[in-house]
């Protein structure tokens, strides 16, 4: 009878380094499905997508690739995931190609970040997009302060392109009618779920997310928190600037507000602006572009070189979108003429029109700008004015609102000139 | 020879009586201009209105300066500013100066001939308030 316990014992040790070897086998088995992609290989494979892409064969969602290659560790494997810096249609997010040897074969994702104006560098904060390379949806999440937090349900496309498709004045789906669209791109949002990543410390996204068809998956013998992940926002160089610093404040400035060009202390609006036009994530991304395209991305960029950019604010079914002014109208960093015929391409929609003045305040633009005033006040003129009265005339609805967008706010106008003028922040685009 | 004087004088007459015309010119009505002058009187930043005291100036009031003498009075006053001066002389050929009028005051300001004209995006542009005996006038930027 003594031996019994000594036999349990045995027994339970044999068991134990059985359960043990199942599972390092296990492991070692995930681990050799996945593989690092090599160097070339990875050119290799960059190259072929980038020649398709040129040739018009593949698809034109990608359109420029870096070419900085980086690895970036995956947690629990030695692989690692080669990373390209990229830029895609949505310009807007950061994005990059994450490539991985799966069975043998390479696999290729586009990760695409859109931070929010909270998110600091360590501390990431916004909408993560997970595409195939030519754009297709695979996943969409919410981050907040380096959680994973919401998991978007993403079924239906809204509009392919809001600035091809709204010209073509075919622009919605009519199962588009209530949903809001992600992070400023053409996909709907159908639902959302709460998930919980909690005990991951940083924003990893899990292989099986990324490589649906055979990315690391998450083991039915494996605790939680064994399986493949790669943090999109833990660096590894690249050119994405994954977490904006914040804009500094100025040491001669209170807390809250911010110094101009000419020493003032200017305050700094809050980013949430309650506008229903201006919180518009397709509109945001929108106006992030004209401003881009004004080319006023900061104020060593020569005055002479930028250009006014516009467009019109339409509504459908509750849904807002942007349609950029004909690109033969006329543009200088000063102003912007459209042809006689102008009118004639007011959309039926409009509920608005904006355009970017691509100055910052205080900057003198005399030499550039015909009878410019000495510093740059911000704001509509006299003709911008007039132009969204000719607008609301031409449509009979004095509802339209007008938008200047310049280098450092957002200015909302109506018909009553100045009576209703708002100043809002411009909240990073 | 009398014939080659006569003509002579009729040319060099003509010239300067164009000359004074032009310098004596009134501005033609530009498209929406009351509406302009209005919207100052009305919508614009109330602070203009009270820096140049135009506060009680009735819109029904605004016409254009069709007095001559006026005119020539305004374009005196504009070339002996210099400021005003150059405002003038950094038009464009498709452009030309307004002059609208109330009771007590003038409106002065640049914009495009009315063949020219249209709806346009551009920079806020001089607007001059000149009160009528031309002892003061506001510089503004609308």
């Amino acid at each position: 009878m003594k031996t019994l316990p000594i036999q349990l014992l045995l027994l339970f040790s044999l068991l134990l380094v059985i359960y043990s070897c199942e599972k390092e086998d296990s492991i070692i088995e995930q681990e050799n499905r996945l593989k690092t992609v090599a160097l070339e290989d990875a050119q290799a494979f960059l190259s072929q997508s980038w020649k398709k892409n040129s040739s018009g064969s593949g698809n034109s969602f990608i359109t420029s690739i870096s070419e900085e290659i980086n690895y970036e560790d995956i947690t629990n494997t030695d692989e690692e995931l080669a990373v390209i810096p990229v830029t895609t249609t949505y310009k807007h997010l950061q994005s990059r190609i994450a490539l991985l040897e799966i069975d043998g074969e390479v696999q290729s994702v586009v990760v695409s970040l859109k931070p929010f104006e909270h998110s600091t560098p360590g501390n990431f904060s916004g909408e993560l997009l997970i595409t195939d390379i030519k754009g297709n949806f695979i996943k969409a999440f919410k981050v907040e302060n380096n959680i994973l937090v919401i998991e978007y349900i993403i079924k239906n496309k809204i509009y392919k392109n809001y600035y091809e498709d709204l010209d073509k004045n075919s622009s919605y789906n009519s199962n588009a009618k209530s949903c809001e669209d992600f992070a400023g791109t053409e996909w709907c949002i159908d639902g959302e779920e709460v998930i919980v990543t909690a005990y991951l410390p940083t924003p990893y996204v899990s292989l099986s997310h990324m490589y649906p068809t055979g990315g690391g998956g998450e083991e039915s013998n494996c605790e939680v928190g064994c399986d493949n992940n790669w943090n999109p926002s833990g660096g590894g160089g690249g050119d994405a600037n994954l977490n904006p610093e914040p804009e500094p404040e100025s040491e001669n400035c209170p807390e809250g507000f911010y110094q101009n060009l000419e020493g003032e202390c200017i305050e700094i609006l809050p980013c949430n602006t309650n506008d229903e036009i201006l919180d518009s994530a397709a509109l945001q991304a929108a106006f992030a572009d004209i401003w881009e395209q004004s080319g006023a991305l900061n104020t060593d960029i020569p005055m002479e070189s930028r250009l006014e950019e516009g467009g019109w604010i339409v509504e459908n079914s509750g849904r807002f979108g942007f349609i950029p002014f004909d690109s033969s109208w006329s543009r200088t960093p000063c102003g912007i003429n459209p042809p006689a015929n102008w009118a004639s391409t007011i959309p039926d929609n409009i509920v608005g029109y904006v355009h970017t003045h691509p100055f910052y305040l205080g900057e003198d633009r005399r030499s550039i700008c015909q009878q410019a005033e000495a510093e740059y006040q911000g704001g509509p003129s006299d003709d911008d004015y007039f132009l969204l009265m000719a607008i609301a005339s031409e449509v009979g609805n004095f509802n339209i609102l007008g938008f200047v967008i310049d280098g450092e706010q957002i200015t909302s106008f109506d018909f009553t000139r100045t009576e209703n003028m708002q100043n809002f922040n411009r909240c990073g685009y | 020879m009398k014939g080659i004087t006569f003509i002579s004088i009729m040319l060099i007459s003509f010239s300067v009586y164009s000359q004074t015309d032009k310098t004596n010119a009134c501005s033609p009505e530009r498209p929406y201009g009351k509406f302009k002058i209005e919207r100052f009187l009305t919508f614009h930043e109330s602070d203009y209105r009270q820096k140049s005291g135009t506060s009680n100036e009735k819109t029904s009031q605004i016409q254009l300066v069709s007095d001559s003498k006026a005119c020539k009075a305004l374009r005196i006053f504009i070339a002996e500013n210099k400021t005003y001066k150059e405002f003038d002389q950094k038009i464009s050929n498709e452009e030309i100066i307004y002059f609208y009028e109330t009771s007590n005051f003038f409106y002065v300001f640049w914009d495009y001939k009315p063949e020219f004209f249209r709806p346009r995006m551009g920079p806020p542009r001089p607007f001059l308030v000149v009160n009528k005996d031309f002892t003061q006038s506001w510089n503004f930027r609308l």
